[in-house]
């Protein structure tokens, strides 16, 4: 077990209840702060690297979003900690009734290559928070930044509690045959499945952020102009590799038309007249991502877009039209700048073709009209929602980021992430004395305890009348 | 194969019917299984007695006041739990709308146990059909009794197609699992919750598993050892000690130990009488293979109370060891019986030790009139809930999560928690298709100045 000393040595370290109290939790936080302001060059330049993320996504995505998390965290800390005191009945009221945060232990967080800061930054920050120990598995394919992850996180972070494992299939496998308390994972539902069994031979508790394909239905009734703008932004930042973002578009084929000249005018907004020479558009992780999604391009017809180039793996926005639910565009989650028109007939159709697919991490719903809007919501079931915009609900931190069924189990960011890496115990601290309140409960039982007890601990339902 | 399939496939069918999501529907599918509760208490009561010995007011007070309790917790409060929580929101956000929506997961699976047979399928159920789940329910076979006339009940009360019931043993159960659900809660022991999570990765279903471990009791010398010996007492013996969260061992200091075999042994001739076998009160071991199992516990084991076994009627008396080794069988698994080990410890910081070296129990007890002490244990400790100079108490108040941590389980429920857990919480947010002008400070060509804003 190549894993099995360092696990040891995190688990001692746990043991030894340093990562408990608030001041290092405090400080550990701070450190990672200071890691994105230090390293801040270092990020963009391999996140360049790895896949041309524009220095305005990547400070974006990677150091502002992650900072607001961070901040939220340290700024709300304190209260988080506490104990949280519950309704007592009758019988308890000079007892105290609270639920505990207790960190699990040793965590594991395995992060992707699309976001490669943020997606194991951002569940560090709750792990540490919630007063865990935690090993960070950084995905191999975004290989400068995992590189730049292993070599300068230990300066900042306690090495004793936080550990960095680089590798591929194979490391990461052996990693999982470790205990840890929890596993947070970030990748497809494939691996997710992978590793959820993994999980439950030590019976590990985990969070799953998977994905799938996110659905952006447009009404008849909008403003072209910002639909196109807000659609275009999300399907093609980070060139389309975005666990959340909009994967196809249905939509009236009168629609489809008035759509196409208002992307088109969309793109050129933001990536000029010929995308590839502008530095605010990103390129494909890998050779095999870019074959992946290249193949993809036969499906429907090009509308916008279309060209490629395999050296600088480079994919143009592009929009097919017309796509039929058969073709390969619409058989598995796109991940590309690569945005497919599914033309359907009326919104009940809309909701049919997507309640008939696997639930996705994130759906979009485009409308002047609200009612639309809360329809669509109200019918369709998703991890989350955003109505007339893309991506923009992951960027509250009061909201709740997680998938159901295929595009994942659990959420994170805020106070949810911290509450993920804890373990809620419910935890009662009676008085000693008051024994005879104790009486009707213990045997020999009689019809008349049973009574004091049933009116002790009954819940009235409000209307009847009662002594309380 | 097929009737597991076309069960779920109706149940599935159902829930997408779109009937099982208004809350007026909701409160009259509870309000029904209240009806069901109270009409046929009698034939509740007697199908507890036949299968664990339970008497009338013991079953009523564990199995039936509990549900009811829970079915009225439900029905009151599930407007406000179903209503959309509006979040705060930031700069960005000001002009939309922010909230966390609450809605159904879908088809969940509800899997009892033989110790609480009747209260560990409807706890679930209330809360899964408060949450507007379709609801498959899986009682323990072995409490073969219990599980007939729940198959026979519900039917009779509750929605056929949402909320059908599953009998059956390992082989029915394997072959349920093999279906996708939206969620699946599990009560039972460690080993089949391995199982049973492995089945559930293969459809990325969430799970909350109940399971078990050895609840340890630690004994301060600074106490008062009749109340805490009457307290502990109720809570080990109670179901003939077939209880999750029933203290399974006690850790004290060696100079206490007789004093708290004394004192056990006067509260059990107080609850159970001189000749425990024939009380009312006192339950039978669920089958003769646990009876087995139990008795085995007892090898080579310093008896200082109890120890008499009729393997005719499941009968094990209640049973105290002391100077038990750490090493012995009756320290390695769950005891789940009405035997009490005790194993001595020189101070807290022992106990403490001894607790964290092994797997995170369900529950964790501490007696001691000493406050400092006490939140100590809670703080140096890990488990899925504790009470301080009680037992079991814990699982009664609806407001704290009921669940386990490692080893002894995931999730949690219980009131709100139970909602919650067979809920989809979905981030919701509703913007204008107007306000452009904000947005342009987010699309490219973008300067990083920009982003300072």
């Amino acid at each position: 077990n190549p894993y099995g000393g360092l696990v040891s040595h995190l688990r001692a370290s746990w043991l030894s209840g340093k990562t408990r109290p608030m001041e290092y939790r405090v400080a550990q936080l701070e450190a990672l702060g200071r890691f994105l302001d230090d390293k801040k060059q270092e990020i963009l330049e391999a996140t360049e690297l790895d896949m041309g993320k524009p220095s305005f996504e990547a400070f974006f995505s990677e150091i502002l979003l992650c900072k607001n998390e961070l901040n939220v965290t340290l700024n709300n800390l304190c209260h988080w900690m506490k104990d949280e005191h519950v309704d007592k009945n009758l019988v308890m009221q000079l007892d105290s009734a609270f639920i505990r945060k207790d960190p699990y232990g040793v965590v594991l967080i395995i992060a992707p290559w699309n976001y490669p800061i943020h997606l194991f930054l951002v569940p560090l920050i709750g792990a540490i928070a919630a007063g865990n120990c935690a090993i960070i598995k950084p995905s191999e394919i975004s290989k400068n930044t995992e590189r730049l992850i292993a070599e300068t996180l230990g300066c900042y972070l306690d090495s004793d509690c936080f550990a960095v494992v680089t590798g591929g299939v194979p490391e990461t496998t052996r990693l999982l045959e470790n205990k840890f308390d929890y596993i947070f994972f970030t990748g497809s539902p494939s691996v997710g499945r992978i590793v959820m069994t993994a999980a439950a031979k030590h019976l590990t508790p985990l969070t799953l952020e998977l994905g799938g394909k996110n659905p952006c239905y447009v009404s008849d009734t909008c403003d072209v102009t910002n639909v196109a703008r807000r659609v275009a932004w999300g399907r093609f930042f980070n060139a389309g590799q975005t666990c959340i973002a909009p994967d196809y578009l249905l939509c009236t084929i009168e629609m489809q038309e008035k759509l196409m000249p208002a992307l088109r005018q969309a793109i050129t907004e933001f990536f000029g007249p010929n995308p590839q020479e502008s530095p605010d558009f990103g390129r494909i992780v890998s050779d095999k991502q870019f074959q992946r999604l290249r193949a993809l391009l036969g499906s429907g017809r090009v509308a916008i877009g279309g060209q490629t180039d395999e050296a600088e793996r480079y994919i143009a926005p592009t929009v097919l039209a017309d796509v039929l639910p058969s073709d390969p565009a619409m058989q598995e989650e796109i991940f590309g700048p690569i945005l497919p028109i599914v033309v359907i007939a009326n919104m009940d159709e809309a909701i049919d073709f997507i309640n008939a697919r696997p639930r996705p991490l994130a759906l979009y719903a485009f409308s002047c009209d609200s009612k639309i809007v809360n329809q669509v919501l109200e019918r369709t079931s998703s991890g989350g929602f955003c109505g007339n915009d893309t991506l923009m609900h992951v960027t509250l931190t009061s909201l709740p980021f997680g998938g159901i069924g295929n595009s994942g189990l659990g959420k994170y960011h805020g106070k949810f992430t911290f509450d993920t890496f804890s373990h809620h115990r419910g935890c009662l601290h009676r008085n000693m004395g008051l024994e005879t309140l104790n009486t009707p409960r213990y045997p020999p039982y009689t019809q008349q305890k049973l009574g004091l007890l049933t009116s002790t601990f009954e819940v009235k339902r409000r209307g009847t009348c009662t002594l309380l | 194969m097929e009737r597991m399939q076309q069960i779920v496939g109706r149940a599935r069918a159902a829930f997408k019917s779109g009937r099982s999501r208004p809350l007026e529907f909701r409160i009259q599918q509870l309000k029904a299984l209240e009806r069901m509760v109270q009409e046929k208490e009698k034939e509740i009561l007697a199908a507890l007695k036949a299968d664990l010995n339970k008497c009338g007011p013991n079953a009523y007070s564990h199995e039936i006041l509990g549900v009811l309790r829970e079915l009225d917790l439900a029905m009151e409060k599930l407007p406000s739990w179903a209503a959309p929580q509006p979040v705060k929101k930031n700069l960005l956000t000001m002009r939309d709308e922010a909230y966390i929506g609450y809605e159904p997961l879908g088809v969940v699976l509800v899997i009892g146990a033989w110790n609480y047979p009747f209260v560990l399928v409807m706890q679930p159920l209330i809360g899964a059909i408060a949450a507007g789940n379709a609801v498959v329910v899986k009682p323990s076979e072995v409490s073969e009794n219990t599980a007939r006339l729940v198959a026979e009940l519900l039917p009779q009360y509750l929605d056929k197609e949402l909320y059908p019931v599953v009998t059956g043993g390992v082989p029915e159960t394997t072959e349920l699992l093999t279906q996708r659900f939206d969620h699946v809660l599990y009560t039972g022991n460690s080993t089949v919750g391995r199982t049973v999570m492995a089945a559930a990765a293969k459809h990325l279903t969430p799970v909350t598993l109940e399971l078990g471990g050895k609840s340890p009791c630690y004994i301060d010398k600074d106490c008062d050892l009749a109340v805490a010996c009457r307290r502990i007492t109720w809570g080990k013996y109670m179901n003939c000690g077939q209880t999750c969260i029933a203290p399974d061992y006690i850790l004290c200091d060696p100079s206490i130990q007789s004093k708290v075999v004394e004192n056990i042994k006067a509260t059990l001739k107080e609850f159970y009488g001189e000749d425990v076998k024939s009380s009312p009160d006192y339950e039978r071991i669920i089958n003769q293979r646990h009876f087995r199992r139990v008795k085995s516990l007892l090898e080579g084991q310093k008896i200082a109370h109890g120890g008499e076994t009729d393997e005719a009627s499941c009968f094990i008396a209640p049973t105290i060891l002391t100077d038990v080794s750490p090493e012995s069988k009756v320290m390695e698994e769950e005891i789940f019986g009405p035997v009490l080990p005790i194993v001595t410890v020189r101070s807290v910081e022992e106990a403490i030790e001894f607790i964290n070296s092994r797997e995170k129990p369900l529950a964790l007890y501490v007696f001691s009139n000493n406050k400092q002490l006490i939140r100590r244990v809670i703080a140096e400790t890990s488990s899925g809930g504790m009470t301080a100079n009680d037992v079991l108490m814990h699982s009664v108040l609806p407001d704290l999560p009921f669940g386990g941590v490692g080893h002894s389980g995931m999730g949690a429920y219980h009131g709100k928690h139970s909602f919650e857990t067979f809920s989809h919480r979905r981030a919701c947010l509703i913007k204008d298709l107007r306000w452009e002008a904000v947005n342009k400070l987010r699309y490219p060509p973008g300067s990083l100045e920009m982003l300072h804003l």
